[in-house]
């Protein structure tokens, strides 16, 4: 990279994180201000954190599931990194949105806990991806590292599920207000902005996350295949968990 | 073409392990209760009438009569109900304050005498709708 494209890359990076924050500002004062729902009372603000911690999960994902096919072709490993940060920002984001549809639930439903379909499986998406940085963890040859990248490629059939988990089954928890087969989501408009706001913050967030995490990464990598005598495509450190 | 594990990683590789083994589990836990209990959390008030009465939990899902709620503190008692049937529930105590009229409930409960369901817990089943209140409104 030339140093005027260097620069222009950190310009680039210093107002998307300068928009992420702006746009965080804006959600959380129209999470705050726009009006409770009328059955559920303030307890419902939580959907301003529960409903984007969701989405960006399955976003992180999708990630997971892009650099996964990426490495199996090229053994790429910056690809690799990617897949890594965006599974650790997704079991994180996974865990979120339980704990805060916990509080949630608690206050509304009068339970922290159920085991209907949507929890159920949304409790499995998190596992198949814990699995997946288990297995990433153990991998430290050829084989065992394209067996990983396959469950990263196959894991994003647990999202559709647990996005259509409240059609499919008989849930406690409600169907879908956004993205359902319906027509125009039955939520007032103002609720609807913050919503989208409070989601397109969270998403910006998650991806300068997943790319900072996967940036130290790989900074660590050659770091540790510098300082030793040069080996394969895939540096150890980047492998399996040393430097990790 | 495999790299040696270096010695300094083995607690964390068995970590992993670990990891993986109990996530693995517990993920087959899941999928297979759910597959063999199935993935219905509750039922309708018409399925359960239609079903021998037994001791078995019961956990019925369906909206609130507006007008059915009667809370009082040692036994309140509602009406829980889908398009053709009506099922009166007694509860013990107070109702939770979350329960409301002519939204969606789940109960959970035994048969008692006659035809009431003594429920054990009963939960608010919101819907997918959000709506400020009314200006001028309740």
């Amino acid at each position: 990279m030339t140093e005027t494209s260097k620069e222009q890359a950190s310009l680039a990076r210093i107002a998307l994180q300068v928009t992420t924050v702006a746009l965080a500002v804006i959600a959380i004062a129209l999470a705050f201000s726009v009006p409770a729902d009328v059955v559920q009372g303030e307890p419902q603000r939580f959907m301003y954190l529960h409903v984007p911690a969701a989405w960006s999960a399955y976003l992180s994902y999708a990630v997971v599931w892009g650099a996964s096919v990426v490495f199996l072709r090229t053994t790429n490993a910056k690809a690799a990194a990617v897949a890594r940060a965006a599974a650790q920002v997704g079991v994180a984001l996974t865990g979120l949105t339980l704990a805060t549809g916990m509080v949630w639930g608690a206050l509304t439903w009068g339970t922290a806990w159920a085991w209907d379909a949507r929890i159920i499986s949304t409790v499995a998406m998190g596992l198949v991806y814990v699995v997946y940085l288990a297995a990433r963890a153990l991998a430290n040859g050829r084989r065992s590292q394209t067996i990983a990248a396959w469950i990263g490629v196959v894991g994003i059939i647990t999202v559709p599920i647990v996005h259509w988990s409240v059609e499919w089954w008989r849930t406690l928890h409600q169907s879908a207000t956004v993205m359902t087969r319906a027509g125009a989501p039955p939520l007032d408009a103002a609720m609807g902005v913050a919503l989208a706001t409070s989601v397109l913050a969270i998403s910006l967030l998650t991806i300068q996350v997943i790319a900072a995490r996967a940036h130290k990464a790989l900074q660590a990598a050659s770091a540790v295949a510098t300082s030793q005598a040069p080996r394969d495509v895939l540096p150890d450190a980047l492998a399996d968990s040393p430097g990790s | 073409m495999n790299i040696p594990a270096d010695s300094a990683s083995r607690p964390k590789r068995r970590w992993a392990l670990v990891t993986l083994v109990v996530a693995s589990l517990a993920l087959a836990v899941l999928v297979t209760t759910a597959t063999v209990d199935g993935l219905v959390y509750y039922r309708t008030p018409s399925e359960v009438m239609s079903e021998p009465r037994d001791d078995a939990v019961l956990r019925i899902g369906g909206y609130v009569v507006p007008g059915s709620i009667e809370r009082d503190d040692t036994l309140s008692t509602l009406v829980i109900a889908d398009e053709h049937t009506h099922l009166t529930v007694h509860y013990q105590g107070p109702l939770p304050s979350v329960v409301q009229e002519g939204e969606g409930a789940v109960v959970e409960g035994t048969w008692g005498d006659g035809h009431v369901v003594v429920a054990t817990e009963v939960l608010l089943r919101h819907s997918n709708e959000y709506r400020a209140p009314q200006v001028g409104g309740p």
